[in-house]
């Protein structure tokens, strides 16, 4: 089980627990009967909804008393007034909330949060942005929060009308600037930034790019061990996503991120990042120019096989290939 | 430090799985009660020892979880779910025992979860949860059956590649970061559907290569803690791009070896966690994978005995 510790425990305090636990076994059994019982009688009343309550707060995975759960649910709405649904969604929204602190990566906990949004009469999706927020504040890499944040912005855009491109790629800014190890805000950027630009075309994708640059420069100084902010850098200096440069350009490009690389390993001799960013950078220059790899990054590449053995036979085949 | 293999103990562990009826544990996981066989009946096999659970009541308890539908529950009253049908699917096909039941209409249970429009699958009829593990679920369990001429691949494979993303890795959904179950359920689609040449394989292996911690372990993702289930799904992602050796195996090997429970048997997703057979099975296929400890082979596509492939239409 992710992350729950192993205990050596005595014969005696295992005999002890099974004696504890034989009591909730017997409980919860006699839960899931009632549930399912219900079930099987087409039984959709608030009593049995407060019924599948307990047992989700016990047992989020139980897939299947969630979709019971949304079959009472649609049934109490048939005959219901809009306020009433509402009021209800609100009450289930709040459960939901309560069970996400909890168990922040249950696939079905979010799955039926969408589901209740969707059958709201009125869903407030500015108050859903504000809860993903928190959520991704409580776990600034939980994927989960990351697909609900886009799903609500998606949400929201087609309520209003409005693109939300622009204070989405802020959001991914806080999130960079309270911690440069962030490869999901990094990530998230790469798929707003050509959308930005599209939306605005106003922007100066040049300038852009420059910033982008300078941004992610900072980064690498402040953790030049982090992989997330490499990644991105790649994607800045290779990529046609931003700005489609010229043949010149790109090669400018390069050979300014392969000096400011090559400054940064003065500091840093025994960087991996540095080393593998410039032997990829410098044979992508010659590629670019014609020319025969510089002799140098044989050596780079015979370095990185000394001080990262774990992935020598990498290095090996590139070295081969170049 | 456990630096040997446990067979024994571990044969022991998934065989006692089905006796903790006094544990609570055991009723609260029965919504993963079917792949929970297909994880110990695998694990199980990769170690030489099938026979060691009852062929003739898996085979009973199966047919148990189907559903009018088609589909398959996780155990009797749980409601019909993609991915136990395709647990369900393995555990037959494993025992040579697909003819109990009737393969078109699991075939119309699975085919009616695709979208038409963007290709994508729903998990159930249920609800509109969809993304690359029910594609890749859905794929495997119609290769099986040999009914995936039903399905609409090349729409599948278009929503494959719109997950691709620019570290050359795969996301769940569209849009979504790179995750290393994600690139393991997109090229084990694309490699059911022969279309690996959408895979940018140089930017991708570099991505999956960079997983292996210096604790020997690999991760999920960038800046995250290793675990033991990410040795089957990048390493499984590395023998399909046929760069294993761009890790060090025998790291790898130590750091799931380590994560056994010398007592009971079983492995962790990390030394000293509490054991379990997700994690038991997937330890074991990757040091099947790397071809340690003298296991069977194992198929990195369809995480299954090599043993049987042979019996899959392609």
């Amino acid at each position: 089980m992710h992350s729950v510790k192993r205990e050596r425990t005595s014969a005696k305090v295992l005999e002890e627990r099974r004696r504890r636990e034989a009591g909730k076994i017997v409980e919860y059994k006699a839960l899931v009967d009632k549930v399912l019982t219900a079930r099987k009688n087409h039984d959709y009343t608030p009593g049995t909804l407060s019924l599948t309550t307990t047992l989700l707060k016990q047992n989020p995975e139980y897939y299947t008393v969630w979709n019971y759960r949304r079959e009472i649910l649609s049934s109490i709405f048939q005959t219901q007034t809009a306020d009433a649904i509402q009021s209800q969604i609100d009450n289930e929204l709040q459960f939901l909330f309560a069970r996400l602190i909890e168990f922040p990566k249950c696939y079905w906990i979010w799955n039926h949060r969408k589901w209740c949004l969707q059958s709201s009469p009125s869903p407030s999706w500015k108050f859903e942005l504000g809860l993903v927020t928190k959520m991704l504040d409580r776990d600034a890499r939980n994927f989960h929060g990351w697909h609900y944040r886009r799903y609500v912005v998606q949400c929201t855009e087609k309520a209003t009308g409005k693109s939300m491109v622009r204070p989405e790629f802020d959001y991914t800014t806080t999130k960079i600037n309270a911690n440069f190890s962030n490869f999901s805000a990094w990530h998230n950027r790469t798929k707003l930034i050509p959308r930005l630009l599209k939306e605005e075309p106003e922007t100066d994708a040049r300038k852009l790019l420059a910033n982008e640059i300078y941004l992610i420069t900072q980064a690498i100084y402040t953790d030049p061990d982090d992989q997330s902010v490499w990644l991105y850098h790649r994607w800045l200096v290779t990529s046609d996503d931003i700005v489609k440069l010229s043949s010149d350009e790109r090669k400018d490009l390069l050979e300014k991120e392969i000096k400011s690389i090559q400054e940064l390993l003065e500091v840093e001799p025994d960087s991996k990042w540095c080393l593998q960013s410039l032997a990829f950078y410098k044979g992508l220059l010659a590629t670019l120019a014609g020319e025969r790899v510089e002799s140098s990054v044989h050596g780079y590449l015979d370095k990185l096989q000394e001080i990262d053995p774990m992935r020598k036979k990498r290095y090996e085949d590139w070295n081969k290939q170049l | 430090m456990s630096s040997e293999f446990m067979r024994e103990k571990h044969i022991a562990y998934i065989q006692s799985l089905d006796n903790k009826q006094d544990e609570l544990e055991y009723w609260l996981s029965e919504h993963l009660r079917m792949s929970g066989i297909y994880w110990g009946l695998t694990a199980l096999d990769l170690m030489g020892a099938r026979d060691m659970l009852p062929r003739e009541k898996v085979i009973e308890y199966v047919k148990s979880c189907q559903h009018p539908n088609g589909g398959f529950g996780a155990h009797p009253g749980h409601d019909p779910h993609l991915l136990y049908t395709l647990s369900a699917i393995q555990i037959l096909f494993i025992q040579d025992a697909l003819d109990a039941v009737d393969a078109d209409i699991v075939a119309k249970f699975v085919t009616s979860l695709q979208d038409p429009e963007t290709g994508t699958v729903r998990g159930d009829v249920t609800g509109d949860e969809a993304d690359t593990r029910f594609v890749y679920a859905a794929m495997q369990c119609l290769s099986i059956l040999g009914k995936l001429d039903q399905f609409d691949v090349a729409k599948a494979v278009e929503y494959i590649d719109q997950c691709k993303n620019y570290d050359g890795g795969y996301g769940f959904v569209p849009g979504a970061e790179s995750h290393a179950g994600g690139v393991f359920t997109s090229l084990g689609a694309l490699a059911i559907a022969n279309r690996l040449d959408l895979v940018d394989k140089d930017l991708l292996s570099w991505w999956l290569c960079e997983r292996q911690l210096p604790a020997g372990g690999l991760n999920g993702r960038p800046e995250k803690l290793p675990d033991v289930c990410y040795s089957w799904w990048v390493l499984s992602s590395l023998a399909i791009l046929g760069r294993l050796d761009w890790i060090d195996r025998q790291k790898l090997r130590e750091f799931i070896l380590d994560a056994q429970d010398d007592e009971q048997g079983g492995i962790a997703d990390r030394k000293g966690d509490m054991v379990d057979v997700f994690h038991t099975l997937f330890g074991i296929a990757a040091l099947s994978l790397l071809g340690f400890e003298n296991l069977e082979p194992v198929n990195p596509v369809y995480c299954l005995p090599e043993r049987i492939m042979g019996r899959v239409k392609m």
